[in-house]
């Protein structure tokens, strides 16, 4: 397929950019190895063209370390060994795509009636009942209790006339995307999420009411294919557009973090000319360059630096613990200039001056903030349901003041929440916390609307009793 | 690379055409019965319509499409009404928008996922390890026999060469895919099987061990691409083909029910077209139709089978049918395709003892070497709590572990696969605790038939305490 007419098929909303990035990156930048003398002795049977792949890199993508290689060459006998290196020249060969014999692309049915089924969003024209646009209620009473599950018990919006007319500050949006690289379950988040209460409630910490100071929506779910990350990601692109288009900060409840991809993409595109600071927060680096799928939870971050939508420099990661993140991991993300922020730093330098310093990076970056938060930096044992938990994470106690500055401090463009995979946890926990986490934000947002956005700030009467 | 492409999509195209000339024979009578006379609106009507154009105002008519807006002609009308002539050609319009952008357009819309060639590890998930990697060994079945959890405790056999060293009588492979399932974790299913037993002990029932009797090992687990169910189908198929040739029993622990596909027609490879039947235990059809988005999901591995010719749905037997699916006009296709079902408004009518001997004597006239495709969601969910799309009045363990264990006994088994298990979503045991005795009790009947007993064996000591003569004197 050439590559205008792969642009052809995406219609505006690209991935063809993808294509053109070399995925080899990690691999050329390893040094040819040395093979000890005794060993050497033993490979004189081996053609020139097997020597270099036992000095290439190659053999570290089947045996982890040249200890380990030449351990696996001491023990066997020369032959033994022409064997063993014929064997992981094929290997390596085999690993790559195959033309003739593997699909080079995943055909789908274009017969099939309902092709675009998923994405088809109901035109107004065709309701039973006809309405004026604006935000409702979908409550019987002044003060419901229980009732219909929405978002922070917030109005619904169901498309973008209803967000204009109801001059909305924040429309919290679900995507059910199941398609984590751990425990799949991120589909059922957005119902987890509005069945539990907490978000939208009034922040204790500035004594802000949220829902008082800020006009909040449920913008409902957004659809997707259920069986292809691809297929769902320009409707998604679009959707977060049209939120962002009107002024009002999408808060996205995913999903798993391949939507990262469009989210910001989105909210990027809708003001090219103000570049975006992307805090992500999360247990996995999310930059793998390599894989035969173009896009998943594993390599958002990198489609985002690599596209060039945003900039590594405007890139900040905190609380990296997963073992996702390989010894060329790093030095990748340095280069780009993503600022990192790891457990082990946390562990060197305690967590109040980790999060200083994001606050600092974050404000001294650009003036568009987006917050990309994944469950997984929280400690699963305050959020067990977490799509790819990692031991040693976070607390809430830690995590909550961090967004609540952010978003009191900086300029939210937009927050998402990935990855909580609801039948992980059998007890309410993990919804209520991840509740907990947006609702840092939602009041941080509220604050600064407020005027409260001064370093820090907490409510004089709810510290130190108000009284001396 | 843009070479090979356009070979594939030659060979895409070359299939697409026989997949058309097929299609549309299947379902043509379907679509025959729905055609209706074009909607006559009152005279009330005709200064909103008088603005419409030819095209808006023949759509309208068309109940066919104006349906699912409004599902009887009064209730179009009544939407008429209430609407300005404004509204009414905005009404229509959207109608059509929808209609247009539901369908497939070229140009617009992608026919293909598109894969990244280029990735030094495109193919990484399935690579084989050579087996230069490790010390050398003699063909055949290894015992762990350490505590390393294995399936049914068995040793373990990792190339055909083992199977056939060791004369293996059944191989049991996990499939961890976990793409198609309502409620994601079927990926863990050869995990919890491991690690949970019960599938060879000693049977109560019949005082057989299967474990005994029957040459079975641990074929490990099949390389999966959880982010292509489509990239997984052919190496699943290689494997089970690989297994199945050396005369063993593939027993195929999933995984979400998208293997059915490639387990049937691994089989069909090797024992050519029409030796195969098929038994599906399922709360749900999985036939599909051939209306999705995607040539193969969980919900339609029979009807790829069909498309692609392996098997047709007279080779079908279906027991425990209970979801919301198949519609009237569906139940209709599968019995103008001959399929066999026995849904649970049948078992409610009849009982279950009668279906039972119906599924038993209907496999037995069929007589062909058989498959069984074993949805654990077909028992209650009070019973298989970890499953991906559970449906309420399913069957229990005390009706399923006969029928199998008549099943793998009376017919010559060349197939099982038990699929959906997701133990994620049971927090208890009891969900592999059942899993598992529906692979022993298959288990059993397999080793019955081996050992020359008949279906309805149940061992004399294990009953009526074998000491008097009660029966005789108390005659039913």
């Amino acid at each position: 397929m050439t590559a205008t007419k792969r642009r052809h098929l995406f219609a505006g909303f690209t991935l063809c950019s993808l294509l053109a990035v070399a995925p080899t990156v990690n691999f050329a930048q390893q040094a040819e190895a040395d093979i000890p003398a005794e060993i050497m002795t033993k490979l004189s049977s081996l053609s020139a063209e097997q020597m270099d792949f036992l000095r290439g890199f190659q053999p570290l993508r089947i045996i982890p370390t040249r200890e380990k290689l030449n351990q696996e060459l001491d023990r066997r006998s020369p032959e033994q060994i022409e064997q063993f290196v014929s064997d992981m020249m094929m290997a390596v060969e085999a690993m790559a795509f195959r033309p003739g014999v593997d699909m080079a692309e995943i055909p789908l049915n274009p017969e099939a009636s309902s092709f675009n089924g998923f994405k088809v969003v109901r035109p107004q024209a065709l309701n039973e009942y006809l309405r004026d646009p604006g935000p409702f209620s979908v409550h019987r009473y002044i003060h419901q209790w229980g009732g219909i599950p929405t978002f922070a018990g917030a109005l619904v919006a169901v498309d973008q006339a209803d967000l204009i007319a109801g001059d909305v500050d924040v429309a919290i949006v679900g995507i059910p995307q199941s398609m984590s690289s751990g425990s799949r379950d991120s589909r059922n988040a957005p119902e987890a999420i509005r069945a539990m209460h907490i978000l939208g409630e009034r922040d204790i910490y500035s004594m802000v009411d949220p829902l008082a100071a800020l006009n909040v929506v449920d913008y409902g779910d957004i659809s997707v294919d259920r069986m292809s990350v691809h297929r769902g990601l320009e409707h998604a692109y679009q959707r977060i557009m049209e939120i962002a288009e009107t002024g009002a900060v999408p808060f996205v409840v995913g999903g798993d973090h391949s939507l990262m991809y469009p989210n910001v993409k989105a909210v990027q595109d809708i003001d090219a000319g103000e570049p975006l600071t992307v805090v992500h927060f999360g247990a996995h680096y999310n930059a793998e360059p390599t894989r035969a799928h173009l896009l998943s939870d594993r390599d958002a971050v990198y489609r985002l630096i690599t596209e060039e939508v945003v900039d590594g420099n405007n890139v900040i990661q905190v609380g990296l613990r997963g073992s996702q993140a390989t010894p060329q991991a790093f030095p990748w993300l340095r280069e780009q200039g993503v600022k990192y922020h790891t457990m082990a730093e946390v562990e060197r330098h305690g967590w109040d001056e980790v999060a200083e310093r994001v606050i600092d990076e974050t404000r001294s970056a650009t003036d568009r903030v987006y917050i990309s938060l994944d469950v997984s930096v929280l400690d699963p044992s305050q959020l067990r349901a977490a799509g790819r938990a990692a031991p040693g994470g976070l607390t809430v106690r830690e995590l909550a003041p961090l967004l609540r500055r952010l978003c009191a401090e900086t300029q939210i463009a937009g927050f998402e929440i990935m990855d909580l995979a609801p039948m992980l946890d059998l007890s309410y926990v993990s919804a209520m916390n991840a509740n907990y986490m947006m609702n840092a934000c939602l009041s941080g947002i509220a604050m600064r609307k407020m005027g409260l956005d001064d370093e820090n700030y907490l409510d004089p009467m709810t510290t130190d009793h108000g009284q001396n | 690379m843009k070479n090979y492409s356009k070979k594939f999509k030659m060979l895409w195209l070359i299939m697409v055409v026989t997949l058309g000339a097929y299609a549309p024979a299947t379902f043509a009578q379907e679509e025959g019965e729905e055609e209706d006379a074009p909607v006559e609106f009152p005279a009330s009507l005709d200064a909103k319509l008088a603005g419409l154009s030819e095209a808006q105002l023949a759509y309208l008519k068309d109940s066919s499409k104006t349906r699912r807006y409004a599902s009887t002609t009064e209730e179009l009308i009544e939407a008429l009404e209430k609407r300005s002539a404004e509204q009414v050609a905005a009404y229509v319009d959207a109608m059509m928008w929808v209609e247009d952008q539901t369908g497939f357009e070229q140009g617009r819309d992608m026919a293909w996922l598109p894969l990244n060639t280029d990735s030094p590890d495109f193919n990484a998930w399935m690579v084989r390890r050579p087996r230069s990697f490790d010390p050398d060994r003699e063909p055949g079945p290894v015992s762990l026999a350490r505590g390393i959890p294995t399936f049914a405790g068995a040793p373990v056999a990792l190339t055909p060469e083992d199977l056939i060293a060791g004369e293996v009588n059944v191989a049991i492979v996990g499939a961890p895919l976990n793409m198609g399932s309502g409620w994601r974790d079927a990926g863990y299913g050869p995990l919890v099987m491991r690690t949970s037993g019960g599938m060879a002990g000693n049977d109560q029932y019949t005082q057989i061990s299967p474990g005994r009797e029957l040459n079975i090992v641990d074929y490990g687990d099949i390389a999966i691409d959880n982010d292509s169910t489509e990239r997984s189908m052919q190496h699943v198929r290689e494997v089970v083909r690989e297994i199945a040739e050396t005369g063993a029993i593939p027993f195929i622990i999933g995984g979400d029910h998208s293997l059915e596909y490639p387990n049937v027609a691994a089989l069909v490879d090797v024992y050519g077209k029409g030796n195969v039947s098929v038994i599906h235990f399922d709360a749900h059809h999985d036939v599909g139709m051939g209306d999705s988005p995607h040539h193969i999901s969980h919900g339609q591995p029979i009807y790829r089978l069909m498309r692609d010719r392996h098997i047709t749905g007279s080779d079908y037997i279906q027991v425990g049918l209970r979801s919301g699916g198949p519609s009237e006009s569906g139940y209709r296709w599968m019995r103008e395709q001959g399929f066999k079902y026995h849904s649970m408004a049948e078992v409610e009518r009849y009982g279950w003892e009668y279906v039972m001997e119906r599924v038993l004597d209907e496999a037995r006239r069929d007589g062909r070497k058989l498959h069984i495709s074993f949805d654990v969601d077909v028992l209650d969910p009070s019973y298989i709590v970890g499953t991906g799309t559970p449906v309420s009045g399913g069957m229990t363990p005390r009706e399923a572990i006969p029928i199998v264990r008549k099943l793998c006994a009376q017919q010559e088994l060349v197939g099982f696969d038990i699929v959906e298990i997701a133990p994620a979503l049971d927090p208890g045991y009891t969900t592999a605790l059942h899993s598992a005795a529906i692979i022993k009790a298959c288990l059993v009947g397999v080793a019955m038939r081996k050992l020359g007993h008949d279906i309805d064996y149940l061992n004399p000591v294990t009953i009526d305490h074998a000491q008097d003569n009660y029966h005789e004197e108390n005659p039913q």
